[in-house]
């Protein structure tokens, strides 16, 4: 009698976790599930498609994604690093200011950049009409950078996403040991002699995490580039299956994207523990800040703000300019607003609607992984956690399409619902969810559940009256990340929506695709606000900064 | 002409970091070539200060620094970190992340083009006994091993002068004591001029050969480790290099009267006085008719400390042997081994003989 009240509760803490590793690697299957119907389809497809498309579009087709994801990757890298410098260890005036301005940008997705460049640049936009009304020149006189080409693509993507290089380098400047450097000065090194030999090495692991996210982006990106015409595997993925109705090909080229995806998923989770490997938990010092001399500081300020302007600035001037105008000058409404009949707010609702839905299905569902790992660490729990959270590199386009071949197949009652518009976004959100929770959860102590546990509450009860209250900050803010990530969510909401349903991505990219892009700007101001104002709230709440906030988003 | 020159010479040195914060106020050390200094001092009396500023690492408001015959820092003279020969253990031993333990030895030699170098970065790590973890990465070794190597890395390239900040601050208790003598052995076997910042009075007596005391931005006495604790400069310094007991009496040349009958004075002097009794010069004797009886016992084991109370209110701490079995309540007779030391007596307020609280002790 002794000893059976222990074994008792011994048996009772393993019961628990295996009705959650049931639960949790459910929702692996789920997360995992648009990857593996897309690689299965790939196994079925005859090698004559193989064939015919191999030496038809894919050489191409690679040349010029590799070409894209190199160039974004050199120029995030350069204006990222220079940058995280300049606000990080020299003397800049307004540092602080600069310092969220520089997180701005990932506030306003890839694809609206890329819009008001347009808008801006084409022949007819915005410059031309300008040049015209200022200087009377003649139509199409005016020598115009092209933007439709790689330069075009590579700026536009490279000042939307250089944050990603920008914030992990920043942050490793920040918590770099300032003896480290002062050893390398007594060991005889002059300073850039440890500029090159010290610092550099030590961001080299953020700089690289923040590049392979960058890669990762613009291997999935599908809104820029196709609004750019430059061919890469998404495009030609969406042609595929939209315009030629090709299952078949689109699988295979979806299967060569993902094909390029993987190495860099894997160098993601290699530079994540190397990062790991080089933080320090010692008594620092804050770093050395280099005085700039007059003449640097100006040039210095001047190319901060001048990265400021190119990422955010315009884009919201663009927008906020043609929407204003469109409210105020009535006449131009039709033209500004769009002959849709379904009105902007309504547009607005449905967005909401969505990605509110998806972002709290997939909430739900991502407790099951994060629980178990964190609360039963293994190697399988390690395992379903490592699958359901790497599931994000998955491009959107993938995912979407595979989606729409799944429930057409086996699901087809709610083929064309709102349902599964909802069903598909919160799968495509789940990892992300899974990744956020888990960090939320994370901060619960687990001494503090073992203390309910033996106070007398069932696991569940635990989980109910302790990690739950608890946790509620992380988990509030986690959704309302993947809530900003569903407003944004482009690929997917084109292939899933139902007829006659539209959200502002969607009308975004009808306003595009039919070359009427002033159409987009409302459409593409309120979603920016919308995602800026759930981001500020979210700062109020949590008492962080926006670039913490940004970052973590992402 | 044959007087050697000292290795360090620190004149008039000042560093403040505003109005208010000054560092070092006025530091003049002279140290000769081979000797192991300790800078011992509280936390903010401006040691670390002082050890930066002679690595270069800060620089100087005001006075000159002059390593083995040259001016690194003075009014018109500057040498940066990197051109001044020393080598320097920082307190967290600012280990590189990046490189293995080899490299990082190997660190202070590369920048000089020397291809010859790899035989002696291995006969460094021979010397602090890490010969075989060359391969590490710094996380991969223990506290212990990576203080050696931050030491194997300070002298590697034969720095004319060696610092080191807090060094065995990050240890643990039993490491800190085995790796005390450990590091003394090599610097000895390596023969560099050395400094080390601590506030550890244990630490600094146990290594060095001289110590240097520092309050307040300023250098309060500098002598041999015993001489520091048997004729401390001040009572500041007394207080903080050990425990101590201040009995108020009246000097008369190389005698002093007090509570405890009249003590040979270390050095003559005249009026009134606080005298300095260290616990361990008590000498206590169980004896019905004893002047005090003891209060309080702490047993630490090889030895134990008494509260007393002398009969007429005033409060000893004493420190003996515990072959003295002697428990709270017991009368005892209290006598004085050795000479004291006189600080003139500072008015604090109004009393002297036999005030109630005249007692100090710091442990």
């Amino acid at each position: 009698m002794h000893i059976a009240i222990p074994l008792s509760l011994r048996l009772r803490v393993q019961r628990s976790p295996l009705v959650l590793s049931v639960a949790a690697l459910l929702v692996t299957l789920l997360a995992a599930l648009p990857l593996g119907y897309m690689l299965l389809r790939t196994w079925n497809v005859t090698p004559g498609v193989w064939g015919r498309l191999w030496h038809g579009q894919i050489p191409g087709l690679l040349e010029n994604t590799i070409w894209l994801v190199i160039t974004t990757i050199g120029f995030t890298l350069i204006i990222g690093v220079v940058a995280a410098w300049l606000v990080e260890r020299t003397d800049l005036p307004g540092r602080s200011i600069w310092r969220w301005l520089l997180a701005l940008p990932l506030a306003i997705p890839a694809y609206v950049a890329a819009i008001c460049w347009i808008i801006l640049l084409r022949r007819g936009g915005l410059v031309e009409a300008a040049a015209i009304n200022m200087f009377d020149l003649p139509r199409g006189q005016l020598p115009l950078p092209r933007i439709y080409n790689l330069t075009g693509a590579t700026l536009v993507i490279g000042l939307s996403v250089f944050p990603y290089v920008y914030l992990p380098v920043a942050a490793s400047l920040r918590s770099l040991d300032r003896t480290l450097e002062e050893a390398a000065r007594i060991s005889g090194h002059g300073p850039w002699q440890t500029f090159r030999r010290i610092t550099l090495p030590l961001i080299a692991p953020a700089a690289a995490a923040g590049a392979l996210l960058v890669s990762l982006y613009v291997l999935s990106d599908f809104g820029t580039v196709a609004m750019l015409r430059y061919r890469t595997f998404t495009v030609a993925i969406f042609q595929q299956f939209t315009g030629q109705i090709d299952r078949s090909g689109a699988s295979i080229l979806s299967f060569v994207l993902i094909g390029l995806t993987l190495p860099l998923l894997i160098g993601e989770a290699w530079a994540s523990q190397r990062m790991r490997r080089t933080t320090r938990a010692a008594a620092w010092r804050p770093v050395q800040i280099v005085r700039l001399r007059l003449f640097g500081r100006w040039l210095a300020c001047a190319a901060i703000a001048m990265l400021v302007l190119l990422s955010s600035g315009i884009p919201l001037l663009v927008l906020g300019g043609l929407s204003v105008q469109g409210i105020f000058f009535p006449t131009r409404v039709d033209q500004i607003w769009g002959i849709n009949s379904q009105g902007l707010w309504q547009t607005g609702l449905g967005s909401l609607i969505v990605a509110a839905a998806a972002a709290t299905l997939a909430t739900l569902l991502s407790f099951a992984p994060a629980l178990l790992a964190t609360r039963y660490p293994g190697r399988l729990s390690g395992l379903l956690l490592g699958v359901s959270k790497s599931a994000f590199a998955l491009p959107g386009i993938i995912a979407g399409l595979a989606l729409v071949l799944l429930f057409n197949r086996w699901v087809p009652f709610i083929y064309g619902t709102i349902m599964m518009m909802i069903i598909g976004f919160a799968l495509r959100l789940l990892p992300q969810a899974v990744a956020t929770n888990e960090a939320a959860l994370r901060r619960v102590g687990p001494s503090l559940e073992q203390a309910a546990r033996v106070m007398g509450c069932r696991p569940v009860t635990v989980f109910r009256r302790v990690t739950l209250p608890i946790a509620a900050p992380g988990i509030a803010a986690s959704w309302a990340l993947i809530f900003i990530t569903g407003m944004k969510e482009l690929p997917m909401a084109i292939m899933l929506r139902p007829p006659g349903f539209d959200t502002l991505s969607v009308r975004i990219w009808a306003a595009a695709s039919e070359s009427v892009h002033t159409q987009a700007a409302p459409a593409a101001f309120v979603l920016i606000v919308l995602t800026l104002l759930t981001l500020l709230l979210l700062m109020g709440r949590s008492q962080v900064g926006l670039d913490r906030v940004l970052h973590e988003h992402n | 002409m044959n007087i050697t020159k000292p290795a360090i010479d620190i004149c008039n040195l000042r560093k403040a970091y505003s109005a208010e914060v000054v560092a070092v106020r006025d530091v003049s050390l002279q140290i000769q070539r081979g000797t192991l200094v300790a800078l011992l001092g509280p936390s903010g009396c401006g040691k670390s200060t002082t050890l930066r500023l002679i690595a270069g690492l800060e620089t100087p408001d005001a006075g000159e620094i002059w390593l083995e015959d040259e001016c690194v820092a003075g009014p018109r003279s500057w040498v940066p970190p990197e051109a001044r020969r020393v080598g320097m253990v920082f307190q967290d031993y600012a280990l590189f992340p990046h490189l293995t333990t080899y490299k990082n030895v190997a660190f202070p030699l590369s920048g000089k083009g020397n291809r010859m170098h790899q035989r002696h970065v291995q006969a460094m790590l021979d010397m602090v006994g890490m010969a075989t973890l060359g391969e590490r990465y710094p996380h991969q070794l223990s506290g212990g091993q990576q203080q050696r190597v931050a030491l194997a890395r300070a002298l590697v390239a034969q720095p004319a002068v060696v610092l080191l900040d807090e060094p065995f601050s990050n240890l643990d208790a039993a490491l800190r004591k085995s790796m005390r003598t450990e590091v003394r052995e090599i610097l000895r076997a390596a023969g560099t001029t050395t400094i080390f910042v601590t506030h550890d009075q244990e630490e600094a007596f146990s290594i060095a050969d001289l110590v240097v005391v520092m309050f307040d931005g300023q250098v309060m006495q500098h002598g041999r480790p015993q001489d520091i604790y048997v004729q401390p400069a001040t009572r500041e310094v007394a207080s903080f290099v050990g425990e101590t007991n201040f009995l108020p009496g009246y000097a008369q040349e190389t005698s002093v009267e007090c509570v405890l009958g009249r003590l040979p004075l270390a050095v003559p002097t005249h009026g009134p006085v606080d005298i300095l009794v260290r616990p361990e010069m008590l000498l206590l004797q169980p004896d019905p008719q004893g002047a005090g009886r003891v209060e309080q016992v702490t047993f630490f084991g090889h030895d134990q400390l008494l509260q007393l109370r002398l009969n007429n209110g005033l409060h000893l701490h004493a420190r003996t042997l515990m072959r003295l079995d002697l428990s709270p309540g017991v009368p005892v007779q209290i006598g004085v081994q050795g000479p004291v030391i006189a600080y003139p007596y500072v008015n604090r307020n109004g009393l002297h003989q036999y005030e109630a609280s005249n007692i100090e002790t710091r442990r």
